[in-house]
């Protein structure tokens, strides 16, 4: 069945099998390895996504469900103003030196920051909890959030 | 990236012994399928260990035998369910993982410890993946694995194919892998993936399942550590023996430069210390022996300190001190011990524990739930030394590996049947913490006597086996329950003590 995004701003149309998940046709059909697949039971939030601007569990999702959906990927996330400026915070290979959540810690701040443009650092890790970072004990990447959040505000 | 035309599933054996025959035709009528590779499909194909890339005579329980490859991963799920795989079981084992194996001495004199620890990995977040593309030139492959060592992981498949090492280039995706630990390992999928690609002229993707890692890997696998502690009657000397089995596996273990790194460490300064290892883990990559191998001698220490101190009356804390002090490690255990305590907070019992592992010492404050048995901690302490490496690498594992120790010391049992099947092997097996459910976790720079510079990977492992340690003393602390708990400290357990 055909299935159409909205994807990273551009329109796609692809042809995935109705028991396809989100997760699957954004890596394998739309080429997208930013979006990361690991534990393929909605635990770990490896592959999070925006769908319409909430951040989801692309492997929770079946792709039929997101039929006419917007999708944004990591590599989709805006670049300007203030939100840039988050994301380059944790982008920092010091913050999460792994990588392998990054795209999905990347995806959640900024849902967070479009939300509340001034995160605590307790909201900045409930936000995360659906997140797994094995690498950094999570610190790093809840104070890189909350250093620029402040470093914006002055 | 290509769209990848074939999907591996491997069809793994369920047993741990035997000779396998596999009947492939009802699989390879199936819709989808592409390619059925048995054993002599990839007769000679040997991994890095020894290991068989397909299998005829089984080593270890979840050994692939057989592969699918298919249009969807989901037809070739379903098409390696259709593989039919007899086992000889004339000498299958029967012991089930994690089930004692003691036949050493009885002595009276000596208290025993055991620890059984199913796993010592909490969230091994990435699984072995590959997409493999044929090359340009005739037999050549394009490989898009994780992997710290591109070069040295296309060397190897290459070694593993057959190929000239020319003919395989890895491209690996930057920042995956570094801390993750399986990037670099070459696993059955792989070389089946690289195979089925050269034989269908198309990519192939194999990615493993979340199942497939923690049974079959080896990587999750547990440890199970016996400690005997002797303490000469005239002199006080104590004499601590560790023998440490893991549970999957069929040779000799590897040893590596981290278990020699271990044993410089300032530790507790037994008077004699013995640790020997049932040889059953040859497909493990060296990083997890070495895990396994501290997660299970510093566990076992410390439950036979505990019960020595019981049994004696000494008190625990006077114990570690004493030998912390001998071992040249009394610096690290006092800084930590500086936080002590135990209290009421908001109407929750809360308390401290503490251990030791080789250069890194841990302070865990705990609240615990007796209504429950539910228990968290609400900090963490890490003393390590002042004389390792101070990036933010060692920061970053010292913290994660907290995490894990926290993790690994609530983990929820694993089922296994009577033949030693994992019946259960998912992330909701055990605990990962959150972010939300993240304590504090204070690093602490101290002046040992003793070098203590280890490594990112070393010191997680450290960190992990002192706080999984600490967070038993401090559950023990808290209940008053000397040497009655096992470790992992399940929430059933806690409960069971609290309530007795």
């Amino acid at each position: 069945m055909e299935v159409s995004l909205t994807l990273n701003g551009s329109p796609r149309t692809v042809d995935v099998a109705p028991r396809s998940l989100l997760a699957q046709v954004l890596r394998d059909d739309c080429g997208l390895d930013d979006v990361r697949l690991d534990c393929e039971t909605s635990t770990c939030g490896a592959c999070t996504v925006l769908l319409d601007g909430d951040a989801v569990k692309s492997c929770a999702v079946l792709a039929p469900m997101a039929d006419g959906s917007e999708v944004t990927t990591v590599s989709g996330l805006p670049r300007h103003d203030r939100l840039g400026a988050v994301l380059s915070a944790i982008e920092s290979p010091d913050v999460l030196p792994c990588g392998e959540c990054l795209p999905a810690v990347s995806v959640v701040t900024a849902a967070l920051v479009q939300s509340r443009p001034d995160p605590s650092a307790r909201e900045v890790a409930r936000a995360l909890s659906g997140t797994v970072c094995r690498c950094t004990g999570y610190a790093s990447v809840v104070d890189a959030v909350v250093a620029a959040r402040t470093t914006e505000a002055t | 990236v290509s769209k990848p035309l074939g999907y591996v599933h491997l069809v793994r054996s369920q047993v741990d012994a035997g000779d396998a025959s596999v009947d492939l035709e009802a699989a390879r009528a199936m819709p989808g399928v592409l390619d059925v590779l048995s054993a002599a499909d990839v007769a000679g194909q040997v991994l890095p260990g020894g290991m068989p890339v397909l299998a005829h005579s089984i080593q270890y329980q979840g050994q692939p035998v057989a592969a699918v490859v298919a249009t969807s991963e989901y037809l070739a799920a379903d098409a390696a369910e259709a593989v039919d795989v007899e086992i000889s079981t004339s000498d299958v084992r029967a012991d089930a993982p994690g089930s004692p194996d003691d036949d050493t001495r009885t002595d009276t004199d000596m208290l025993t410890a055991v620890v059984d620890q199913p796993r010592w990995h909490v969230a091994p977040l990435q699984t072995s993946q590959c997409l493999v593309e044929p090359g340009d030139e005739a037999g050549d492959l394009v490989v898009r694995t994780p992997a710290r060592d591109p070069q040295g992981f296309a060397r190897d498949l290459a070694r593993v194919l057959g190929l000239e090492p020319t003919q395989v280039r890895v491209e690996a995706s930057p920042h995956r892998g570094r801390s993750v630990n399986v990037g670099d390992v070459i696993a059955a999928g792989h070389a089946v993936a690289a195979t089925a690609a050269l034989r269908l002229g198309s990519p192939v993707r194999w990615q493993e399942s979340r199942a497939e890692s923690l049974t079959s890997g080896g990587a999750e696998a547990g440890v199970q550590a016996v400690a005997r502690l002797d303490r000469a009657p005239e002199t006080g000397a104590l004499s601590l023996g560790i023998r440490l089995t893991f549970e999957v596996g069929a040779a000799a273990l590897p040893s590596t430069a981290d278990a020699a790194a271990v044993r410089a460490l300032p530790w507790y300064g037994f008077d004699e210390l013995r640790v020997d290892e049932v040889e059953r883990t040859s497909h493990l990559p060296p990083a997890y022996v070495d895990a396994a191998r501290i997660v299970g001698q510093v566990l076992a220490a410390e439950s036979a300190l505990t019960l020595l101190s019981r049994v004696t009356g000494e008190p625990l804390g006077e114990l570690r001190d004493q030998l912390a002090d001998e071992g040249g490690a009394a610096a690290l255990l006092a800084s930590v011990r500086a936080d002590g305590g135990t209290a009421e907070v908001d109407g929750e019992r809360c308390a401290s524990g503490f251990a030791l592992a080789p250069g890194v010492a841990a302070s865990v404050t705990i609240r615990l739930d007796a209504g429950t048995g539910e228990w968290a901690p609400s900090a963490i302490v890490l003393a390590a030394g002042d004389d390792g490496p101070q990036d933010l690498d060692v920061v970053h594992s010292l913290r994660a590996g907290a995490l894990d120790g926290y993790g690994i010391a609530a983990m929820q049992q694993i089922p296994f049947d009577a033949q030693g099947t994992c019946l259960a092997a998912t992330l909701m097996d055990y605990v990962m913490p959150s972010s939300a459910e993240a304590p504090s976790i204070e690093i602490r720079r101290v002046a040992s006597d003793r070098s203590t510079a280890v490594g990112p990977d070393l010191a997680r492992h450290l960190a992990t086996a002192a706080v999984a340690a600490a967070c038993r003393d401090a559950v023990t602390s808290l209940l008053g329950a000397a040497a009655d708990l096992p470790s992992p400290v399940r929430s059933s357990d806690a409960w069971a003590v609290a309530n007795a």
